[in-house]
């Protein structure tokens, strides 16, 4: 399980993906997030929110065994993985993304930090934050 | 009666006299307007009121330990 | 440089030339960014006398050291240019989420100068730059165009477009992004029609950095939690800026009939609540931004439904009392028409009205409206000459040089009621019942718009007949507002939520890392004031006092109803407010900025050029 998403009321305004750069990466670069909201005005007036669902089918996928689950979050190991993009395609949902500085696909660590800053409260509550917190 | 008034930030930039909130004492039946007067603001200076998360109009009878929320008219970018 | 992308972008349309120049620290160190930049290469690029449809003006596009920042709604864009709307200095500035892309595409401006020979369209993706053919995009609709090219390009290309009206250059042609945000003002989107150049498409993938991560991302957590725990933001992502309208016309500040009248009858039809309640549904913010202002709307009219952003207040004003509709939904539908013709929403209910208004008074027939029944109240007009404006067709031929032009076709009566200063039609607030507030707009370098100063509520506390002292809340306002144009950050935080200039003033070292106070800060936004008036008096030989004057009707006719019914405004008053305004400002009696104050603020060129021409003593 993810994050807990209220799409239809997700305004589009992209906080979330500028947080998790600056969590993440320690940059104002909302390419380096592993959350993307995605435009779906001109036809339905909404906005898509793309993030991974913790859903683990990218971890039989890999073939330099560089994704595992624990404590139900997927994580990638920067050391082990070749960046082949293997598990982008095999992505359901499309939450892998890629960033030509970073060396590997980067995906939601469910961390936290867009919910505690989205300003619609619909980024949550995190299925995981009690594995979070003992993370934390 | 007493009502509480809480007043938005942006109104005490232009307000010198108004603190976070002020308690004003009415008599009963007064409306929300009475109230903005006993805290000396002139008609046209508050854009909205909000009360129990609501808007109160404010011709609106206010009743007794009611906290109305006092914002200031939106300047338009 | 922190909070800049170091470069700039400068396209020459006619030689098919892309080059890449250096952000240079004078230029940051004196004027910022956003509008900043604007003025500074409009003044310096745009020749004395230039066509602004001519290939000699610029289009500047500009972000600011905030932009694409984290911090709340780092979102602004300007477009700067010479104006055809007034043949001065323009700006006008954009949200939605073009500012940081510009940015994370490694540039923090643009430069446009020349013309294609071809319909084109500017392709940014980081330092892949190319001028493309825009044949298939050129007559479609601004919104069309972007979701044709987002479709073509993909959604993470920021897109912003001109509509039919920039193509035929009227002179209130907007440019569109982001769905349904404009930079509305100042007929940028003539300037950009002209050069052949219908879009420009923008994708990055660099970071901004910044001098502090730690210090931003401190000042900006408080920032964004102080704003989350304001007891209005609920009220402003319920109704965004359409709260206003009926505080508007209820102290008597509501465009009514061509401002003939300042408070509407009708305006519950009018209402934010109405609209909540009926058309909205969905909201939508800029970037980084918590109060998510934008309103997405379906509205009917002659059988077709439509999808638009808005309309927010000014819209409401201008196309909805100004014109007299009835009804929010009506207004929501002739904002779209608006959009997607890429007509600025507030010049367009200026015009509409004003045609109303002669056609009512008989200073124009049918026959001159080819057939069109011009009367307030009616939609049916609006769109039909929204439609021959946007094509420069019949009558639309005369309106789409905007109610100065069309005034100076129809004779003395009519320049009397055409609204306007400075040949830019005039915002959502009628001030005969607030002094500063009319110093505001007369003075405004842009013309008669309300985002420079807007001091409606200062009147409303110190006396809305006093005349006397005023000038010096508008001066104050004039270079404390476009700050936040400069920055690339919007105002609403600060202006409506009420979030501390403390704020910001800490944000700039931490982003920029240089260590400039409010105070210096302040005084490079007086710079580019003066810049903007001194484009002004470099361009005309006759201009001064009378062009900070605004209709007679506003001296003339006293308020004839509503609250304020009978209160007026004489010339006397207007008059003590320019004079107390020039002196304030260190400009002469005719509204010239004297040597000495360019020279106090570090424009001894720009003093120099001026007194040589003879211009200014």
């Amino acid at each position: 399980m993810g994050i807990d998403i209220d799409v239809a009321r997700c305004t589009g305004c992209k906080l979330c993906q500028i947080v998790c750069a600056i969590a993440n990466f320690g940059e104002n670069n909302p390419k380096k997030a592993g959350i993307r909201i995605v435009s779906r005005l001109f036809t339905e007036a909404r906005y898509d929110i793309v993030v991974c669902d913790q859903c683990g089918e990218c971890i039989d996928a890999c073939p330099s065994d560089a994704i595992s689950m624990a404590s139900g979050v997927v994580t990638i190991d920067p050391e082990l993985c070749t960046n082949c993009g293997v598990c982008i395609g095999a992505c359901p949902n499309g939450a892998l993304f890629t960033h030509a500085e970073v060396d590997h696909p980067i995906k939601c660590i469910l961390c936290g930090e867009c919910e505690r800053l989205c300003p619609r409260g619909i980024l949550g509550p995190l299925a995981a934050s009690d594995q979070r917190e003992v993370a934390d | 009666m007493r009502v509480t008034l809480r007043f938005g930030r942006a109104l005490r930039e232009i307000y010198d006299h108004l603190g976070e909130s002020m308690e004003v004492r009415l008599k009963e039946g007064a409306t929300a307007k009475e109230a903005l007067a006993a805290a000396n603001l002139p008609e046209g200076a508050c854009g909205l009121l909000l009360t129990d998360d609501r808007l109160c109009k404010i011709d609106e009878e206010v009743t007794h330990g009611q906290i109305i929320t006092v914002l200031p008219p939106v300047s338009g970018g | 440089m922190y909070g800049y992308a170091g470069k700039i972008l400068r396209v020459d349309l006619s030689a098919g030339k892309i080059s890449h120049e250096p952000l240079t620290e004078e230029l940051v160190d004196n004027y910022i960014g956003g509008r900043g930049f604007g003025a500074y290469y409009v003044y310096n690029e745009v020749p004395p006398g230039a066509d602004p449809c001519g290939p000699d003006n610029r289009l500047v596009i500009a972000s600011g050291p905030f932009a694409g920042v984290f911090l709340p709604s780092g979102a602004k864009t300007s477009i700067s240019a010479k104006s055809p709307a007034t043949g001065l200095y323009g700006d006008s500035n954009v949200g939605g989420h073009l500012a940081g892309e510009l940015k994370y595409a490694g540039i923090d401006a643009i430069i446009v100068e020349g013309r294609t020979p071809v319909p084109s369209y500017l392709f940014i993706d980081d330092d892949r730059v190319e001028i493309r053919s825009a044949t298939h995009l050129w007559g479609k609709g601004a919104i069309k165009t972007e979701e044709v090219l987002k479709e073509e390009l993909g959604d993470e290309f920021q897109i912003a477009t001109i509509g039919p009206a920039g193509e035929n250059r009227v002179v209130f042609a907007c440019i569109n992004h982001d769905f349904g945000r404009q930079a509305g003002r100042c007929g940028m989107g003539a300037v950009m029609g002209s050069k052949n150049l219908k879009a420009i498409a923008v994708r990055g993938t660099q970071g901004v950095p910044v001098a502090d991560m730690d210090g931003l991302k401190s000042v900006a957590t408080v920032m964004f939690r102080e704003l989350m725990q304001d007891p209005g933001l609920k009220i402003w992502q319920d109704l965004g800026l359409a709260q206003v309208t009926t505080w508007a016309n209820s102290i008597a500040a509501l465009p009514t009939r061509n401002f003939r009248e300042n408070f509407y009858e009708d305006v519950n039809g009018l209402s934010g609540e109405l609209m909540k309640e009926t058309i909205v549904v969905g909201d939508k913010a800029c970037f980084a931004c918590p109060m998510a202002t934008g309103k997405l709307c379906k509205a009917s009219f002659r059988g077709k439904t439509v999808l638009v952003e808005g309309p927010e207040y000014e819209t409401t004003a201008l196309i909805g009392s100004n014109c007299a509709l009835r009804s929010i939904e009506e207004v929501a539908f002739a904002n779209y028409v608006c959009d997607e013709l890429g007509l600025d929403t507030i010049s367009a209910g200026n015009v509409v009205a004003f045609v109303m208004e002669c056609f009512e008074k008989g200073i124009i027939t049918k026959e001159d409206t080819g057939g069109i029944e011009a009367k307030f109240g009616s939609l049916d007009a609006f769109c039909d000459l929204a439609h021959l404006i946007a094509r420069r067709e019949g009558i639309g031929n005369i309106l789409a040089d905007g109610v100065a032009g069309a005034s100076k076709a129809w004779g003395e009566e009519s320049s009397r009621i055409a609204i306007h200063v400075k040949g830019l039609e005039w915002s959502g607030y009628e001030s005969r019942g607030a002094p500063s507030m009319m110093l505001a707009y007369m003075t405004c370098d842009i013309g008669a718009h309300h985002n420079r100063a807007w001091s409606v509520t200062h009147d409303i506390a110190v006396g809305r007949d006093i005349i006397k002292g005023k000038a010096a809340k508008v001066v104050e306002f004039q270079h404390v507002r476009p700050l936040f144009d400069c920055f690339g950050v919007c105002r609403l935080q600060w202006v409506e939520l009420g979030l501390p200039l403390e704020h910001y003033a800490k944000l700039y070292p931490v982003v920029t890392g240089m260590d400039d106070s409010w105070e210096d800060l302040l005084v490079k936004s007086e710079r580019i004031w003066n810049l903007t008036r001194a484009f002004a008096v470099r361009e005309r030989e006759d201009f001064g006092r009378a062009d900070d004057w605004p209709p007679a009707r506003f001296y003339e006719e006293p308020v004839p109803d509503g609250p304020l019914a009978g209160f007026r405004i004489t010339e006397d008053d207007l008059n003590t407010l320019l004079d107390e305004y020039y002196e304030a400002r260190g400009w002469d009696e005719n509204g010239r900025p004297k040597a000495e104050t360019l020279i106090r603020l570090g424009l001894e060129n720009v003093a120099s050029e001026l007194y040589k021409m003879g211009r200014i003593s």
